[in-house]
């Protein structure tokens, strides 16, 4: 059951469980947890999972603004993209604080080498999702970063040159 | 008869039950639709037509595979929705296909290994199908009705 996991596991299936609208599970469940003291927690295969995808979106989400600020002609294009982003790492960010900052991204000159950049960026994340979701412990943390990775894959389209690359 | 003591079993066979339906229903939208006067239509009932067929077709390998006897498709499926202009098909085309990404979503989260490594590509592909009708993305296919 979920409410009788240990804390990181349970935390992790609570991410899941909020995502698909159980949030009476995750007001039973949000209090207290031991992550935090100054000893290394044992992190399971899901809590593991949980960090990757939360710093790679933040990253992917980082480059997508840079991108963004630097093409102000693409803000339109984008800013759907960056919500999206927005939207899961308010599920990946539940209940966990202290996420590095991402890296000072470089937007490649001229729109379409920016464009194409973040196709890159926006294909590497969904597969790193989908295979974060293959390997999950947990079958609907898995159906939740399955999810993320498909959801990207739906507005690759929008990044592709014939979409955005106009001059 | 399903043993629910294989891990996904049960999952797999409900999903194959909702690609029998899609497989029918899909074929019926496309004889419905002129391939001449509706030919961007046409194409995408082709298309969908084509991978729950071979979805379906995995699903029974991957049934028996575990030992189980697939579940069989009914004689005839009720379509969700109107199948008599081009747009009410599409809406209806629209609707078996969110039905079907909400089926690849539980299927990964009753599933391990490969069988769930099939529901994660599956449900890209069904994602993916849905933005070709020209629904809007979301933020969480396969987790949400959207």
């Amino acid at each position: 059951m979920l409410l009788h996991d240990p804390p990181l596991t349970r935390r992790t299936t609570l991410l899941g469980a909020a995502a698909i609208g159980a949030a009476s599970l995750l007001a039973a469940c949000a209090s207290g947890s031991p992550v935090g003291d100054n000893e290394p927690a044992e992190l399971s295969v899901d809590e593991q999972a949980a960090v990757k995808a939360r710093d790679a979106v933040a990253q992917t989400l980082a480059a997508v603004s840079a991108t963004s600020t630097a093409r102000p002609g693409l803000a339109v294009l984008l800013n759907p993209i960056a919500a999206m982003h927005d939207a899961h790492l308010s599920i990946l960010d539940q209940g966990e604080s202290g996420a590095a900052s991402p890296d000072v991204p470089v937007v490649p000159p001229g729109r379409a080498g920016a464009l194409a950049a973040l196709h890159t960026a926006e294909t590497q994340l969904a597969t790193l999702l989908a295979g974060l979701a293959a390997e999950s412990d947990s079958g609907q943390w898995a159906r939740v970063l399955a999810s993320m990775s498909a959801a990207i894959h739906q507005r690759l389209p929008d990044l592709a040159p014939t979409q955005g690359g106009k001059p | 008869m399903s043993d629910p003591k294989v891990p996904g079993i049960q999952a797999m066979q409900e999903a194959l039950a909702d690609e029998h339906a899609a497989v029918y229903l899909f074929g019926l939208l496309g004889a419905r639709v002129s391939e001449r006067e509706q030919p961007a239509l046409f194409d995408l009932l082709s298309a969908s037509f084509a991978d729950h067929r071979r979805n379906r077709d995995d699903l029974s390998q991957m049934i028996a595979a575990a030992g189980d006897t697939p579940v069989a498709s009914a004689v005839a499926y009720d379509p969700p929705g109107p199948v008599d202009t081009p747009s009410g098909i599409r809406r209806t085309a629209v609707k078996l296909e969110k039905r079907m990404t909400l089926r690849y979503g539980a299927l990964i989260a009753n599933t391990t290994m490969e069988q769930r490594v099939w529901a994660i590509t599956a449900l890209r592909e069904g994602a993916m199908r849905e933005i070709a009708y020209g629904v809007a993305p979301q933020d969480l296919p396969g987790v949400k009705a959207g």
